[in-house]
């Protein structure tokens, strides 16, 4: 088994059918083959490319983890692992499309809902361990200057402190919605909803 | 306008709008259904035939670019797409078109800047 042989990662995946044709367990197999040869159809697609980004970060984490986790949770649905690609399959679909006030004031410019919701996901990097499971916008994002709360929920490593750990997320997903949006955020709520414990993978089971 | 001067005002834009610092690429604009057909059509032509990511459409109220890209994280996609913008923009003039509806869409975030592969995702480019 190797390190990507997690248990049931594939089949706990949801089918998202707006991967533009591609379905999450195909880009688990892509990712399988090392992104090689290249699919132009899955790297020509920006839903796809978000998916493909989050899910290899999630399998970056430790296959360990996932492994404990399949082991633990005798239902699959129920697992963090199922509601984060959930999570995944959410950010690659398009959504809205959030006005972004440029110097021009009448140049049309945009950004999905999905690439916002990808980087508010790929700011886990700042707190190794943490995952994002899922994000969401309250108020209306196409309302140009209208405020939008964003609510993220979160898996924490155990032994972090989550005080410390839910800061300094906060702090990189305000910085990534000031790059990358104009959007008025009127407050980042983060919900830790469980803690999953962190294997060494050279450890083994305990 | 013919199309295919409206092909080759398209295709100016991706190219101009693909070589900005900051674009990892032009995506296809459009709907799902679109995608599927306009990929379907590619799959039979030659790469440097294929018809441009840039959508453009001439309608009621004038002719209307969509365009749809990727950024670098670093770069910013406000940023970005305000510059995409303005290559557009001038790339309308030079083609002699006046009061063109731009339309920018950021569809994907880069984090991963270093990725040797990247194919700018048209990947046939």
């Amino acid at each position: 088994m190797n390190e990507y042989d997690s248990p049931d990662l594939r089949s706990l995946a949801t089918e998202p059918e707006d991967l533009d044709g591609h379905t999450i367990e195909e880009l688990f197999d892509y990712l399988d083959a090392g992104r090689e040869p290249v699919d132009p159809s899955i790297e020509g697609s920006a839903g796809c490319r978000i998916a493909l980004e989050a899910l290899t970060r999630l399998r970056e984490l430790t296959p360990g983890l996932l492994a404990a986790d399949a082991a633990e949770e005798p239902e699959p649905s129920e697992s963090w692992v199922q509601s984060i690609l959930s999570g995944i399959a959410l950010d690659a679909r398009s959504g809205r499309r959030i006005p972004v006030a440029g110097r021009v004031p009448e140049a049309d410019l945009g950004i999905t809902e999905g690439a916002v919701r990808g980087a508010i996901r790929a700011a886990e990097r700042v707190v190794p361990g943490i995952v994002v499971g899922k994000c969401r916008f309250d108020g209306d994002v196409t309302v140009p200057g209208a405020p939008v709360r964003v609510r993220v929920e979160v898996s924490a490593p155990y032994g972090v402190p989550i005080p410390d750990a839910v800061h300094r997320l906060r702090a990189e997903i305000e910085r990534r919605l000031r790059t990358h949006t104009t959007l008025n955020v009127s407050g980042i709520d983060i919900e830790v909803r469980d803690v999953h414990e962190v294997r060494n993978p050279k450890e083994g089971d305990r | 306008m013919s199309e295919s001067t409206e092909q080759a005002v398209a295709a100016d834009i991706e190219a101009a709008v693909r070589a900005l610092p900051g674009v990892t690429g032009v995506f296809r604009s459009g709907g799902l259904l679109a995608k599927l057909v306009d990929a379907g059509a590619e799959a039979l032509v030659a790469a440097e035939q294929r018809a441009p990511f840039v959508r453009w459409e001439t309608g009621e109220t004038g002719p209307r670019a969509d365009v749809a890209i990727g950024v670098r994280a670093s770069a910013g996609a406000a940023e970005t797409s305000a510059r995409a913008h303005e290559v557009a923009t001038v790339i309308c003039r030079e083609h002699g078109i006046a009061g063109a509806d731009i339309r920018v869409t950021v569809v994907h975030i880069d984090e991963d800047a270093v990725r040797a592969t990247d194919p700018a995702p048209s990947a046939d480019s």
